[in-house]
């Protein structure tokens, strides 16, 4: 049995998703996959998620050995040899049968450190290999990685997140800086924008909104413009917009009209301001969701932009995407090869 | 037919005074074919035979539908097993009134389409013929019979415009309240009055057109036989959310709906009051050539009209001598006989009616004014016996029969003339067809950088190449020379105000100019940066600008105008709906203030204004052959002597869901 931490410099960097795409992706090849999280807090969904999506038949507990409610407490009430012999048994009982289980770390390779949790600790405790994630954010990010992997060792890596130019760039910079110091780059990934995309459900929720028109199927939002326009300029944005949707006060009904007859996913209208009756047969007409929040247009916006900044790979459409994404832009066969799978 | 049914059934009749159904059937009394009642509750109501059902009544050509909107679609569905082929819904409650509406109106589509009923509304006032008292409507007032066909998305607007023909003693041919046009649109209806003997001009009122292009294909065939008049409201941004809140119409650009007005042969009127001028004059006229002549009896109001002719682009007639010989002959020495004639304030209405025969007899006189002032010596009914059959208005102003008052408002209408009588003589028109390798173009569209687009259907750039580091940046711009000009390629707005543009950059600083642009990209934070496009430097020529923007209803609207900095500032554009013909790109780059720039001032050689059409005309192509295009714009078009070069160039593109 091998196993493959999954580490990430920072929290929402892609991990899960990596798991999902490469975990069925070696299914596919004929081996048995197994998943494991030592550590994670409390409201944590991804082990669950993974259970399904690998269709893993141990508890969750087993799956996910400790997990938190409030660290500055459990810091103080853990007893680390404990904690140690708790992950490593839960492990042995997680891999038993399996060729490879895939570790996901906690929120950054850091996380854990205070109760012996950190992925550093779990590495050596699990002798895993390591694939660490770093989600692009700058040219600095090249320094936390080579940060990582002073205090954990050789590693595999992937950059998420990088486009246009700086892929050339980072060409030149994985084979002249990271490799000489241990690190080999087996993948960039490109931004995408339906995988930052947020179902209507969950915009709603995100902004405590009702529905004055409610979805009439699964539609995959990626990004939002803000109405604030004249009609005809906004026309152009709108129309340009791919699977977006608009906040707008709901007393601009000549911006929903438009908006509607551009294509645009969703309107969010705010103020607690509903519009005019022609406007909800327009969308009805055309199988517009409508919701209806009670922020102005500003705060609206700022919540849903945070919303999007922490978005899951979940779903089947995002799942579909995000392997397409893994199979094009990572090397597969290295990351087996590094394990011990030569093919 | 719709207007011409031979039997009509009236569907929610009621004898009830105040009722819709009670109003309909009662302004139906003239009418001179069938008309059945269909009510359960009743046997007859106002004389007419009330039928439970439609199924129940016999044969019905058309119906007209005054029932609660719930029961409107169940009734229809009848009309539809009965075989009613006409169908008019007054009810109002479906798309305008929200989402359940919208449901019903869905509904009522689907059947109109599975049984083939021709539908006008719903939420209308219904339609009207005064030639064969089809009056089904629930207005007031019945219209007297005219030449003018009245269409209109407002039906209250309908109701005021019919009172006020009623007083000016003028009458209409068909009116139609469109309501929602679920079914039959303005395109639809014209189409059917363009044989009608009847109708000799149609007056539109629209507050959205959904289906641009069949409106454009339709209206220029139509134009061709008669005048057609529209008002379009929701001009401004007040006006266009008004219309929104009204009918749900979209805001498409009223600059897109004023080019296709005027490209299919659509009289623009600006205000009812146009509406109605342009209407009525067309109604008496047709053709008309030459110039315009205005005889008066006082020489202030002449002097308005004479300017209002120059601002309105229409021309003052030369009189021929023998006009003149003829005009010096009747009139006194000191009255003007070169156009504007005076033939001063001491003149009877004999000598008045006189100098306007005279005037109408000359040939090179296409229409006349007739401006007098009432005096001690001319009375107005006298004045106004002259008898010529030129077109002409009569501007007595005072006159409670005078056509105008107002000189000026008189030679706006005259110019709707004029500017129908260009439209009928208008030539076919040449579309020339440029042969794209469409995969080639689909690719480049793909690429991050546009101008291989302009490569590939052949609109001439200065020579480029994309660099990704620095060091390509040197080796690109050492195989173009220098000087170059560098700009960032990715999603960045206004590069020239972000810092992400470089000009005339030398080989010393193509490095250096790298880094910089990149570095203020990325200063803007979370955006798509590609890489850096190296041009040779181009000096020289003239700048213009060529773009266009996808339109909600019309489809591409083509925009030529003068470029540079000063797009903003002087706004000198023009607009043409797609496809553009090789006469429309030439009219374009002539209609600019900055046309006089590109033929060349005091002495400077004119510009290749033949290569500026062929890139309007190649730009209308592309966006009509790959409709993901939303928005491009070549901005600078530097154009020279010989030939052009698109120095920059943004496009905006769908991406498929």
């Amino acid at each position: 049995m091998k196993n493959l931490l999954v580490s990430s410099i920072d929290e929402y960097s892609g991990k899960s998703g990596i798991i999902a795409a490469l975990g069925e992706i070696f299914r596919e090849k004929g081996l048995k996959v197994g998943y494991f999280k030592p550590f994670t807090t409390f409201d944590d969904a991804d082990v669950e998620v993974m259970k399904d999506i690998l269709s893993l038949e141990e508890d969750e507990d087993r799956l996910c050995p400790v997990r938190i409610e409030s660290y500055a407490e459990f810091m103080l009430s853990s007893d680390p040899v404990e904690l140690r012999k708790k992950v490593i048994d839960s492990f042995s009982e997680v891999a038993d049968g399996k060729d490879l289980v895939f570790v996901e770390g906690s929120m950054g390779y850091f996380a854990g450190e205070a109760v012996g949790l950190s992925d550093i600790d779990v590495a050596s405790m699990l002798s895993s290999k390591v694939l660490m994630i770093a989600k692009y954010s700058g040219d600095f990010t090249i320094d936390r990685l080579l940060s990582s992997s002073k205090v954990m060792g050789d590693m595999l890596s992937v950059i998420n997140q990088v486009t246009g130019f700086k892929r050339t760039y980072f060409g030149t910079i994985a084979s002249r800086i990271l490799e000489p110091n241990g690190i080999k780059l087996v993948g960039m990934l490109p931004k995408d924008e339906l995988l930052a995309g947020m179902c209507v459900e969950e915009i709603r929720k995100a902004l405590n909104g009702m529905y004055l028109v409610e979805p009439k199927e699964d539609i995959l939002i990626e990004s939002f413009l803000i109405g604030a326009m004249s009609p005809q300029t906004a026309a152009n944005y709108f129309r340009a917009a791919k699977n977006a949707a608009v906040i707008t006060g709901g007393d601009r009904a000549d911006l929903h009209a438009v908006a509607i007859d551009a294509g645009i996913k969703c309107l969010i209208l705010t103020g607690n301001l509903e519009p005019p009756a022609t406007i909800l047969g327009m969308a009805e007409k055309y199988g517009v969701p409508v919701i209806l929040v009670k922020d102005d247009t500003l705060t609206a916006a700022e919540k849903l932009g945070r919303a999007f900044g922490k978005v899951r790979i979940r779903g089947e459409k995002k799942l579909r995407r995000f392997r397409e994404i893994v199979e094009h832009y990572v090397d597969v066969s290295a990351i087996l090869k590094s394990v011990g799978f030569e093919r | 037919m719709l207007f011409d049914p031979e039997s009509v059934a009236v569907i929610g009749a009621t004898p009830k005074e105040g009722k819709v159904g009670y109003a309909i059937l009662n302004n139906l009394k003239n009418f001179k074919g069938k008309v059945y009642a269909i009510n359960p509750k009743y046997r007859e109501v106002l004389g007419f035979p009330c039928y439970p059902s439609i199924l129940d009544a016999p044969e019905v050509e058309l119906a007209v539908i005054a029932v609660p909107a719930k029961a409107v679609n169940p009734v229809l569905e009848q009309c539809g097993e009965k075989g009613v082929k006409y169908a008019v819904v007054i009810t109002a409650g479906f798309r305008e009134a929200g989402k359940e509406g919208a449901k019903l109106e869905k509904e009522m589509v689907e059947i109109c389409r599975k049984y083939g009923i021709k539908l006008v509304g719903p939420n209308c006032l219904g339609i009207i013929n005064t030639h064969n008292g089809l009056n089904a409507t629930f207005a007031s007032t019945q219209p007297k019979p005219g030449n003018i066909a009245f269409l209109s998305q407002s039906g209250a607007f309908i109701i005021a415009v019919m009172e006020y023909f009623k007083n000016t003693n003028e009458g209409f041919s068909k009116i139609v309240s469109m309501g929602n046009k679920a079914v039959l649109d303005e395109a639809d209806i014209m189409e059917m009055l363009k044989g009608d003997p009847y109708t000799d001009v149609i007056m539109l009122y629209i507050e959205g057109i959904n289906d641009g292009r069949k409106f454009m294909d339709v209206a220029e065939k139509v134009g061709k036989v008669k005048p057609v008049v529209a008002m379009k409201s929701g001009k401004t941004d007040a006006g266009a959310k008004a219309a929104s809140s009204h009918t749900g119409s979209i805001a498409g650009s009223y600059q897109a709906c004023f080019a296709a007005f005027r490209q299919s042969g659509v009289i623009p009127a600006d205000s009812p009051e146009d509406l109605f001028d342009f209407a009525r004059l067309l109604s008496k006229y047709r053709d008309v050539g030459g110039g315009v002549a205005i005889v008066t009896n006082s020489g202030g109001p002449g002097v308005m009209a004479a300017d209002a002719i120059e601002s309105y682009g229409l021309k003052m007639a030369s009189f021929s001598k023998e006009t003149i010989e003829k005009l010096r002959e009747m009139l006194p020495p000191e009255a003007n006989i070169y156009n504007p004639v005076d033939v001063l304030g001491d003149a009877d209405a004999e000598r008045y009616v006189k100098a306007v025969e005279c005037v109408a007899d000359d040939e090179n006189v296409g229409t006349i004014i007739a401006i007098t002032v009432p005096t001690a010596r001319l009375s107005f009914e006298e004045a106004a016996r002259f008898r010529i059959n030129k077109p002409h208005v009569i501007c007595f102003m005072g006159w409670d029969k005078s056509d105008f008052f107002d000189p000026v408002r008189a030679v706006r209408a005259l110019s709707s003339l004029y500017q129908y009588s260009k439209f009928r003589r208008r030539g076919e028109k040449t579309y020339r067809e440029f042969s794209f390798d469409r995969n080639r173009v689909r690719e480049a569209i793909k690429s991050i950088n546009p101008f291989d687009i302009l490569k590939v259907i052949g609109i001439p750039t200065p020579e480029y190449g994309v660099a990704r580091t620095a060091d390509e940046a040197l080796e690109v711009a050492d195989r173009i020379g220098y000087p170059v000009a560098m700009k960032v390629l990715g999603d960045i707005m206004h590069k020239t105000d972000v810092g992400c543009v470089k000009l005339n950059v030398n080989r010393d600083e193509v490095k250096k100019a790298f880094v910089e642009i990149i570095a203020n990209a990325e200063r803007l934070g979370d955006v798509r940066i590609d890489g850096v496009l190296i041009q040779k430097m181009v000096e020289g020529g003239r700048e213009v600008i060529v773009g266009m923007k996808r339109d909600a209803s019309f489809g591409p609207l083509m925009m030529f105008g003068l470029g540079g900095i000063y797009v903003e500032v002087f706004r000198d554009v023009t607009f043409r709906i797609a496809p553009v013909s090789e006469e429309d790109a030439m009219d374009m780059i002539r209609e600019v203030k900055a046309y006089k720039l590109l033929k060349g001032v005091r002495g400077e050689r004119p510009s290749d204004i033949k290569s500026i059409a062929e890139v309007i005309m190649k730009l209308s192509q592309l966006s009509l052959e790959f409709p993901e295009i939303v928005e491009m714009e070549i901005n600078p078009l530097r154009v020279f002597e010989s030939g052009c070069s698109a120095l920059d160039f943004k496009i905006r593109l769908k991406s498929k869901s």
